[in-house]
C-alpha cells in the first residue's frame, strides 16, 4: 500500500481488503506460484520425451518462492498487519498538523504555520520551518525590494519632475534665447547698412579732409606771413619807441635850458633893478629872455604832449603788435593743431571707412551665423519639448513603478512574518498589548503605540458592535481630533476589513482605499483581539498612508 | 662878512652832518667799535667818521637868522669842498654828538676847562 | 587897494614895486626884487641836527655857508605836488644895516612882476607882509625884514 496515496485521498477511508495485507500477500504468492507453473507447462515437450530444462527452472523458482514466502514475506505481512490500525491513527493526526500547517502558510501566516510545524516529527518540521523560513525571507527580500522600487520610482519621479521644470526653463530660454537672436540678427542687419553708409560718410569726409588739410595748411603759410610782417612792424615800432626817449631826453635837456635861461633871465632882471636906472634897459632883454625861454617851455611842453601822444601811440602800436604776435601766434598754433587734427581726421576717416566695411562684413557673417544660431535653437526647442514629454511619460511610469511596488509590498505584507516589519506581525503584536490593557488606558495605550511608528497615520479599536471605542491619530500628520470624532460615530461592521477580521479571525490587508480621516489613500491593516478563551473582543486596525508606505 | 682863518681841524662826521674842531681842542681820538671817540673839553663826543685834518679854514660866525632857526651853539660856521661845516665851539659842545651818560653835564651849556 | 592902505603900508616901511613870484607849495609868494640876490637851481643842502622845521639846512653859496629856509614853512603853506624844477633864491634878510644872506627854497621861480599890496596880514606869524593880486592871482608878499635878526 502507497502511504503517499493514502495521504492524497484525504479523507476517504481505506476499503476493507485492502487492509487485509497478509491475504492480499497469500494471494500475490498464489498468482506467482500460478505463473510458474503456467510456464513449467508451457515449456514441456509431448509425451514423448523429457521435459526441457526451462521447465525444470521455472519449478524450481516455484518451489523456491514457496519456501520464502512461508519463512519471510508471510510472517513480515502478519506482524505489518497487526501493526496498522495504531499507525493509521497517528498519521492521521499527523497528516491532521501537517494540513493544518499547510493551510497557515496557505494563508500566508508564517508564524501559525511555523507554531504548527512545531509540532510535527523532526525532520518533517525541519523541512517544514526552513520552507517556511525561506518563504518568510523571500517576503522580507519582497518587501524590501518594494521598498526600494517604490524609493527609486520616488527618486526617479522627484528628478524626472526636476528636469521636467528645468526642461520648461531651458525651453522658455530657449525661445528667448531664440527671440534675442533674431533681434540680433535683426540689430546686425541695421549694423551692417550703418556702417556701410558709414563707410561712405568716412570717405567723403576723407576727401574733404584732403581738402581742409590743404586749405589748413595755406593758412598756416598765410599766418606765419602775417606774423613775420607783424615781427617787423614791432621791431620798427620798437625803434621808434628808443627814438622816443631820445627825444624825450632831448626835450629834458632842452627843458633844462630852458629853466636854465629862465632863471637866468630872472637874475638878469635882478641885476637890472641893482643896477638902478641904467638897468632898466637891460631889463628889457632880460624880460624878453624870460619870454624866450617861457616859449621854449611851452614849445617843449607841445612838442613833449605830441611826443607823449606819439610814444603812447607806439606804446600801443607795440602792445597791439605783440597781441597780434601773440594772437598769431595762437592762431598759428591753433592751425597747425587744426592742421594736426585734421590729418589725423583723415586717417581716421581712411580706419573708420575701413572699420566700417569690416564691421559690415563682419555683421553680414554674423547675421548668418544668427541665422543658423536660431536655427539651431528651434532644433534645440524641438528637442528640448520632446525631452519634457518624455520626463513626463517617465514620471508616469515612475508613478506606475511606485504603485507596482506598493502593490509588491501589499502582496509581501499579506503574509503574516515574524518581522518587526511585518505588519500583520506589528498588529497583532498591537492586539496582544492592547488585550492586556483595561478599557480605562486602552486608548493612551494605543496612542503610544501609534507614535511610536511614524508610517502610521492612524490606529483605532472597534468592538463588536462595530463601533469605535479607541482612536489614535499620528500627530505628525496634523490635528484630526475633529474628524476622529466622526470616526467614533461611523459602523464599521460593514468597512470590509472588519467583515474579514471578524469572520477569519485572523489579520487582514486591504487594497489601497480613500481614507475617511482625510480622503487620501490609504491601506489597514487589522487584527483581532482575542479573549483568553478565544472569544472574539474586536478589531485592531491601522492605517498607513500610500505616501509614507517606504518609511515602513 | 667876518671871517676867521685859525690853523689846523679836524673833520668829523655824524649823521651826514660835517664838523670841524681846532686841533688844539682835541685831546684824545680812539675807535669805539665802527664809530670815534675824541675828547673835547674833557667831554667825549661820539662821530661815525673821521673825514681828516685840514692846515687851515675861513669861519665864519653864525649869522643871527640862522641862530633863530637853530638853537645849538657852534664856534662858526665853514665850507671844506664845497661842503659847508660846523665849527665846534669846546666850550659849548654840540647836543647831537655828545656821547650819552655825559649828556647832562653839558646841559647848561658849559664845558669843562 | 585905498590909498590909505598903501600909505599905511609906507609908514611901515612897506612899498610896492618890482617883486620875484616864487611857488611855495600851494601859494605864490612875492618876493621883493631889491632884496633878492641870485636865483639858483637848488642848492645841495646839508641838514643840521636841533635844526627847527623851518631850516633846511647848510648849503654853500659862493664858497661861504648859506643858511637855506623852506619858504612854505616859512608861510605856513599848504603842501603841494612834487617840484620838477626847485629853486634856491637867495635873499638879504633883516634890518638894512645888518643884512644877512639867507636861502629861501621854493618849489619854482615864476617870473618878475610889479606888486601892489591892497591888504596887510597881521598877527599871522610875521613873515608875510600883505596879500595882493597879480592878474588876478592872489598872492602872499614876503616879509622878509622880519627873517633877520633874533625875531
Amino acid at each position: 500500500m502507497d502511504p503517499e496515496s493514502t495521504a492524497r485521498t484525504g479523507e476517504r477511508p481505506l476499503p476493507e481488503w485492502a487492509t487485509r495485507f497478509t491475504d492480499n500477500a497469500l494471494v500475490g504468492w498464489v498468482v506467482i506460484v500460478g505463473l510458474t507453473v503456467f510456464g513449467f507447462l508451457l515449456f514441456l515437450p509431448g509425451s514423448s520425451g523429457a521435459p526441457p530444462w526451462p521447465a525444470w527452472v521455472f519449478a524450481a523458482i516455484a518451489v523456491a518462492g514457496i519456501a520464502l514466502y512461508g519463512t519471510q514475506v508471510y510472517p513480515f505481512f502478519r506482524q505489518l498487519e497487526r501493526r496498522l490500525p495504531e499507525s493509521q491513527t497517528q498519521w492521521r493526526l499527523l497528516e491532521g498538523k501537517l494540513i493544518g500547517a499547510f493551510e497557515e502558510l496557505g494563508a500566508g501566516d508564517l508564524v501559525r504555520s511555523n507554531q504548527q510545524a512545531k509540532a510535527l516529527p523532526d525532520r518533517l518540521s525541519r523541512a517544514l520551518l526552513a520552507a517556511s523560513d525561506a518563504l518568510s525571507a523571500l517576503a522580507t527580500e519582497i518587501q524590501n525590494s518594494s521598498i526600494e522600487v517604490a524609493s527609486s520610482a520616488d527618486e526617479v519621479n522627484q528628478i524626472a519632475s526636476d528636469l521636467a521644470s528645468g526642461s520648461s526653463q531651458q525651453a522658455a530660454s530657449v525661445v528667448e534665447i531664440t527671440a534675442a537672436m533674431e533681434e540680433l540678427a535683426r540689430t546686425a542687419s541695421q549694423i551692417a547698412e550703418n556702417a556701410t553708409r558709414q563707410a561712405g560718410l568716412a570717405a567723403r569726409a576723407e576727401a574733404n579732409g584732403d581738402a581742409g588739410a590743404l586749405a589748413v595748411d595755406e593758412a598756416v603759410a598765410g599766418v606765419e606771413e602775417v606774423q613775420k610782417r607783424i615781427t617787423a612792424i614791432s621791431q620798427r615800432a620798437d625803434a621808434l619807441g628808443t627814438r622816443s626817449k631820445e627825444i624825450y631826453r632831448v626835450l629834458e635837456l632842452i627843458t633844462e635850458i630852458a629853466q636854465e635861461t629862465h632863471i637866468l633871465s630872472l637874475n638878469a632882471a635882478i641885476e637890472a633893478v641893482a643896477a638902478g636906472a641904467d638897468g632898466r634897459r637891460f631889463s628889457v632883454v632880460a624880460e624878453e629872455v624870460r619870454h624866450l625861454a617861457h616859449r621854449s617851455q611851452e614849445s617843449v611842453d607841445s612838442v613833449r604832449g605830441l611826443l607823449d601822444e606819439f610814444s603812447s601811440s607806439i606804446r600801443a602800436t607795440i602792445v597791439a603788435t605783440e597781441e597780434g604776435m601773440k594772437e598769431a601766434g595762437r592762431v598759428l598754433e591753433r592751425s597747425r593743431a587744426a592742421s594736426t587734427a585734421i590729418t589725423e581726421l583723415r586717417l581716421a576717416s581712411g580706419d573708420t571707412s575701413r572699420v566700417s566695411q569690416q564691421i559690415s562684413l563682419a555683421t553680414q557673417q554674423q547675421n548668418a551665423a544668427s541665422d543658423e544660431v536660431v536655427m539651431t535653437l528651434r532644433e534645440v526647442s524641438l528637442v528640448v519639448q520632446r525631452m519634457t514629454g518624455g520626463l513626463k511619460n517617465l514620471s508616469t511610469t515612475a508613478d506606475r513603478l511606485n504603485h507596482l511596488g506598493l502593490t509588491i509590498q501589499l502582496l509581501a505584507q499579506s503574509f503574516h512574518l515574524d518581522s518587526p516589519r511585518s505588519l500583520k506581525n506589528l498588529v497583532e503584536e498591537m492586539a496582544k498589548k492592547l488585550q492586556k490593557a483595561g478599557s480605562a488606558e486602552l486608548e493612551t495605550q494605543l496612542d503610544e503605540l501609534v507614535q511610536g511608528y511614524p508610517f502610521l497615520q492612524m490606529g483605532y479599536f472597534v468592538d463588536t458592535t462595530g463601533y469605535t471605542v479607541a482612536l489614535a491619530y499620528n500627530r505628525s500628520v496634523g490635528d484630526g481630533s475633529k474628524i476622529a470624532l466622526n470616526l467614533r460615530e461611523i459602523d464599521m461592521t460593514k468597512r470590509p476589513w472588519y467583515r474579514s477580521v471578524s469572520r477569519e479571525k485572523r489579520s487582514a490587508l486591504t487594497p489601497p482605499y480613500d481614507s475617511l480621516f482625510n480622503g487620501e489613500k490609504v491601506f489597514t491593516v487589522a487584527s483581532p483581539i482575542l479573549g483568553r478563551d478565544g472569544q472574539f473582543l474586536g478589531v485592531v486596525g491601522v492605517d498607513i498612508n500610500v505616501t509614507g508606505w517606504t518609511r515602513i | 662878512m667876518n671871517a676867521v682863518a685859525e690853523r689846523g681841524y679836524l673833520l668829523v662826521r655824524s649823521d651826514g652832518v660835517l664838523w670841524g674842531v681846532s686841533n688844539g681842542d682835541v685831546r684824545r681820538l680812539t675807535r669805539q667799535g665802527l664809530r670815534y671817540h675824541l675828547e673835547v673839553g674833557g667831554i667825549a663826543l661820539g662821530v661815525d667818521e673821521v673825514v681828516g685834518v685840514v692846515p687851515e679854514l675861513v669861519v665864519w660866525p653864525v649869522s643871527s637868522a640862522l641862530r633863530r632857526f637853530w638853537p645849538e651853539k657852534a664856534g662858526g660856521l665853514a665850507v671844506h669842498a664845497e661842503a659847508p661845516l660846523v665849527i665846534i665851539d669846546p666850550r659849548r659842545l654840540p647836543r647831537a654828538l655828545c656821547i650819552e651818560g655825559i649828556e647832562g653835564e653839558i646841559a647848561d651849556g658849559e664845558g669843562r676847562h | 587897494m585905498p590909498e590909505a592902505g598903501a600909505e599905511s603900508h609906507r609908514r611901515r616901511g612897506l612899498s610896492a614895486g618890482s617883486h620875484l613870484l616864487v611857488q611855495a607849495g600851494e601859494y605864490v609868494c612875492a618876493l621883493p626884487l631889491r632884496s633878492v640876490r641870485r636865483v639858483l637851481r637848488a642848492l645841495t643842502v646839508h641838514p643840521l641836527p636841533g635844526a627847527t622845521d623851518e631850516l633846511k639846512g647848510l648849503a654853500e653859496f659862493g664858497g661861504e655857508p648859506l643858511p637855506v629856509l623852506e619858504l612854505a614853512r616859512l608861510v605856513n603853506a599848504p603842501a603841494g605836488g612834487k617840484a620838477a624844477y626847485p629853486v634856491t633864491i637867495v635873499v638879504w634878510v633883516g634890518p638894512q644895516d645888518r643884512r644877512e644872506l639867507v636861502g629861501l627854497a621854493a618849489d619854482a621861480a615864476l617870473e618878475v612882476a610889479e606888486v601892489h599890496l591892497h591888504s596887510v596880514v597881521a598877527g599871522d606869524g610875521g613873515f608875510i607882509l600883505g596879500e595882493a593880486l597879480v592878474d588876478g592871482a592872489l598872492v602872499r608878499v614876503v616879509n622878509l625884514e622880519a627873517l633877520g635878526g633874533e625875531g
